[in-house]
């Protein structure tokens, strides 16, 4: 057989969409940095790092998102999930007198237990992810407001303040420097297990790549963050970012969601159990819609129970659906929607600075949404 | 002359799917149309239909003396070509009448003549002498009728060339029979078909002439009485009709299945395997053999867990009893099952070979959850090799690939595991000769190394080429056992009818 030559890395369903997207990604800063209207405040230092605090949410929960609609499902209840997890935070601080990680670890727990009921639902009981969310969707936020009794809840004490703050410089250079360290540590010794299978040896081209890549990204977020230091949100979305990438490409689970995904009789008959997959998946996102609720509450300091995390499922659903994922499920991955999370949040940014209308924003997202969808389907099989 | 493709030529990204194919069909002919798969087959019959406009490939089509220039598969259908996919196209939901009236639904101002309907649904029936309730779900229908449902839309638009994709692959052998009756009596109305199959006694029983694709170029058109094989594949692969008996058989049994009984999932009262018993031995092949319908599909998933209102009797492997409520119980012990329909069930078409192959064994693959990439890869590429998977590298997209290195990859995902007991349903069904050879030579050689198999298969030469003892089911129960050289095509479909058949009839395809 002439594989033995032919045989390189495998090449991943949707690397092209990833690179044609963070094109678009650089396109727009480029266009934003260059036209009048924004003043030349977009490519500084302040404004990205403004950027990224406020995609911090959307991320963490965009995540989570992702995870459940490679499985063909959909979680419609994070919106409300935000509302419920960052009521009780902040019940317990003013009423209880919790200290913050009691808080904190209290809302996680009904975050598990939120994702857990959604799994139990689908992949017990069988019915569609989209009617059980949809139920927690309208639960959740009477919840919220039962709780609290319909009154908002300020401020969050102590400790919720320094998650709202910024980790010191110090800090910062540590941290992105061994993120750094560790992926380029992954990327060599990729290359050497491959060496010591005797696979296909990854070119030296690649590897130098794949370092280039990860030395500019560590570049740019210490341009931005090295001297006032990365904000705590800021830090805790890029942690779940790299996790979900982590456990989407590198795990069991991970490549068990994929499976499922693309055809779950399949997947169930070659001994995957698609109950349990399902279940974790939704457990997932439950605890990452606390944490973003905790974030949350953390940002704006405090919690309107009515109202907060209003429309971020859909936001969620749009950051994902632009981040090339597809709604049928089997397809996708956590990269592209930190790149389509970011594309939302660029634009929402970008029209703030040239003061358009914030209703005719809307229109503009929504028109977006489709242009995104509709030119990148050309570019998946 | 009824239609001419002349020096069709057609490429897609990096492949060279047809070059300079010219054939002719003439009126009132029977064409065979062979060749492995990927030999360009698909293709061809994709610019006959429309499916591929004019100008999306090179070389000319002409139809009724007519250059045809079709935009559509519209365009080819007012033509007069008519084209029975493999695939089904029907509407499971919807009831036969509506499925033959798909597109076609007698209406005024926008109101649907349901009478109108049923009546033209009816002699559309009539005319593919089918005899089936026009008011029943087509999904309640069996695979076989589904097909003849395809055919009779096909042959109601009076197409004067009918392209018939592999329509046997699901057929019973009377529906076959049927089918080529029908074809027959077109024929002698004029009318031209483009007729596809694996089964190449089938070609050599219908066709007129039989034109031989290989890696997209004609090999030549050809009596139907020659060895297409060495045309096919380039080589003479030959497959064997005789069975070979030198196998490590043991006399102590793998796998013992007692009383089993699987329930109807919709009719209670009604099973689909009625009290069936059988051993199988190490080294040995056990075949289950019976019309559509008749368990032996029902028997393989029931014991790999996936019989959905669950069935009783006892299974042992290597003598301990096990209980199987899910796949996992069934892997866990020891049983790998390549299931009917490897599109639906076998494979995840959206994932790459490697990622198939790697589906069973990510357990043994990755340590505290973490898959070992390089690993995964390196046992990817060692199945690929031993089992001549071929495949251009372990990131190609399965759904791109031809039927037999897909089935190849949905058996090859359990080898990692050693199973004891290695269930196959159909495992060469839509596979072309070379890899039909190919996975006959990997189950000679799980056997040789003291796994059990047991196949369910429709396709009769292949039983007697593999099977050591086949089990003939009828209506769920045991018909009778035929072993050594009682196994036969004949004794087999006596069995599986239950009443002696008259041997011309399967002689006349055979």
């Amino acid at each position: 057989m002439k594989l033995e030559r032919s045989a390189h890395t495998p090449r991943r369903a949707g690397d092209t969409g990833t690179l044609w997207l963070a094109g678009v990604l650089a396109g727009l800063w480029l266009v934003l940095a260059a036209v009048p209207g924004t003043r030349g405040v977009f490519l500084t230092q302040a404004n990205l790092a403004t950027l990224l605090v406020q995609s911090s949410v959307l991320l963490v929960i965009s995540v989570g998102m992702t995870l459940v609609i490679l499985i063909r499902g959909i979680d419609l209840s994070v919106g409300a999930g935000v509302a419920l997890t960052g009521t009780v935070a902040a019940m317990l601080q003013l009423h209880c007198g919790a200290s913050a990680p009691v808080a904190i670890l209290a809302a996680l727990a009904v975050g598990a237990l939120l994702g857990a009921w959604h799994g139990l639902w689908t992949g017990w009981i069988g019915v569609p992810s989209f009617i059980v969310t949809l139920a927690g969707f309208k639960a959740y936020r009477g919840g919220a407001l039962v709780l609290s009794g319909a009154k908002g809840l300020s401020p969050m004490s102590a400790g919720f303040e320094q998650l709202a703050g910024s980790i010191p410089t110090g800090a910062t250079y540590a941290a992105v420097l061994a993120v750094l360290a560790l992926g380029v540590g992954l990327t060599l010794r990729d290359a050497q297990r491959r060496k010591q299978l005797q696979l296909a040896p990854l070119t030296s081209r690649v590897v130098a790549l794949r370092i280039a890549v990860q030395v500019a990204l560590a570049v740019v977020v210490l341009a931005v963050f090295g001297d006032r230091g990365m904000p705590v949100l800021v830090v805790i979305a890029a942690a779940v970012a790299i996790a979900g990438v982590f456990v989407t490409r590198r795990t069991r689970f991970g490549r068990h969601l994929y499976a499922i995904g693309g055809n779950p009789e399949a997947a169930r008959l070659s001994g995957i159990d698609v109950r349990k997959t399902t279940l974790g998946a939704f457990l997932i996102v439950g605890v990452l819609t606390a944490l973003a609720g905790v974030m949350l509450a953390a940002r704006v300091n405090g919690v309107t129970p009515g109202s907060q995390g209003n429309l971020l499922e859909l936001d969620a659903v749009t950051a994902v659906v632009i981040g090339g994922t597809a709604l049928g499920g089997g397809r996708g991955s956590v990269i592209g929607t930190v790149l389509g999370t970011l594309v939302f949040s660029t634009l929402a940014n970008g029209m703030n600075h040239l003061r358009v209308d914030s209703n005719l924003q809307l229109i503009f997202t929504g028109l977006v949404l489709l242009v995104a969808v509709g030119l990148s389907k050309g570019k998946r099989p | 002359m009824k239609a001419s493709l002349k020096s069709i030529g057609k490429t897609f990204p990096g492949v060279r799917a047809l070059h300079d194919v010219s054939i002719d069909i003439a009126d009132g002919e029977v064409l065979g149309l062979v060749g492995e798969n990927g030999a360009g087959k698909s293709t061809l019959i994709k610019i006959l239909a429309g499916v591929y406009p004019h100008g999306s490939f090179k070389g000319e089509l002409i139809v009724g003396g007519k250059p045809a220039r079709f935009g559509s598969t519209l365009d080819a259908r007012r033509a007069g070509v008519a084209v029975v996919h493999q695939e089904l196209a029907l509407v499971p939901e919807l009831s036969v009448a509506e499925n033959l009236m798909l597109g076609r639904e007698p209406a005024r101002f926008g109101l649907l003549d349901r009478e109108q309907l049923e009546a033209d649904a009816r002699a559309m029936l009539a005319l593919v002498g089918l005899d089936v309730e026009l008011d029943v779900p087509v999904s309640e229908l069996g695979v076989g009728v589904q097909q003849m449902l395809e055919i009779a839309r096909a042959l109601a638009d009076r197409a004067s060339v009918i392209v018939l994709d592999e329509p046997t692959a699901a057929l019973t052998d009377g529906e076959v029979a049927a089918l080529f009756a029908l074809v027959r009596a077109r024929k002698s109305e004029g009318a031209s078909f483009v007729y596809i199959s694996h089964r190449l006694e089938e070609i050599a029983a219908l066709c007129d002439r039989v034109a031989v694709l290989r890696d997209g170029e004609l090999v030549g058109v050809v009596e139907p009485s020659v060895d297409l094989v060495p045309l096919m594949t380039g080589e003479h692969v030959h497959v064997s009709r005789a069975r070979e008996h030198a196998r490590a058989r043991s006399e102590t049994p793998v796998l013992e299945v007692d009383h089993l009984r699987v329930a109807h999932p919709s009719r209670p009262g009604v099973y689909v395997v009625d009290d069936l018993s059988f051993t199988v031995a190490a080294g040995e092949v056990l075949a289950l053999a019976g019309a559509m319908g008749s368990g032996r599909t029902a028997a393989l998933s029931a014991l790999f867990g996936t019989a959905r209102s669950g069935f009783t009797g006892t299974v042992k492997i290597d003598g301990n009893a096990i209980a199987i409520r899910e796949p996992r119980d069934a892997i866990d012990a020891g049983i790998a099952y390549v299931p009917e329909d490897r599109k639906a069930m076998g494979l995840v078409l959206e994932l790459s070979a490697g990622d198939n192959l790697a589906l069973s064994s990510l357990a043994r693959l990755s340590r505290l959850g973490v898959v070992d990439a390089a690993r995964a890869e390196h046992a990817a590429l060692t199945r690929v090799r031993d089992m001549s998977i071929k495949v251009p590298d372990l990131g190609a997209e399965v759904a791109t690939l031809s039927g037999g290195t897909q089935q190849k990859i949905v058996i090859g995902k359990w080898l990692d595991l050693e199973p004891r007991v290695l269930l196959l349903d159909e495992p060469t069904r839509g596979v072309d000769v070379g890899a039909k050879a190919e996975i006959y030579a990997l189950v000679e050689e799980l056997t040789g190394r003291g796994h059990a198999v047991v196949i369910a298969s429709s396709d009769l030469p292949e039983l007697v080429r593999l099977a050591d003892r086949v089990l003939v089911l009828r209506e769920g129960k045991l018909a009778g056992t035929l072993e050594g050289e009682a196994i036969a095509p004949l004794a087999i479909m006596q069995l599986a009818v239950g009443h002696a058949v008259k041997k011309a009839s399967y002689e006349a395809r055979a």
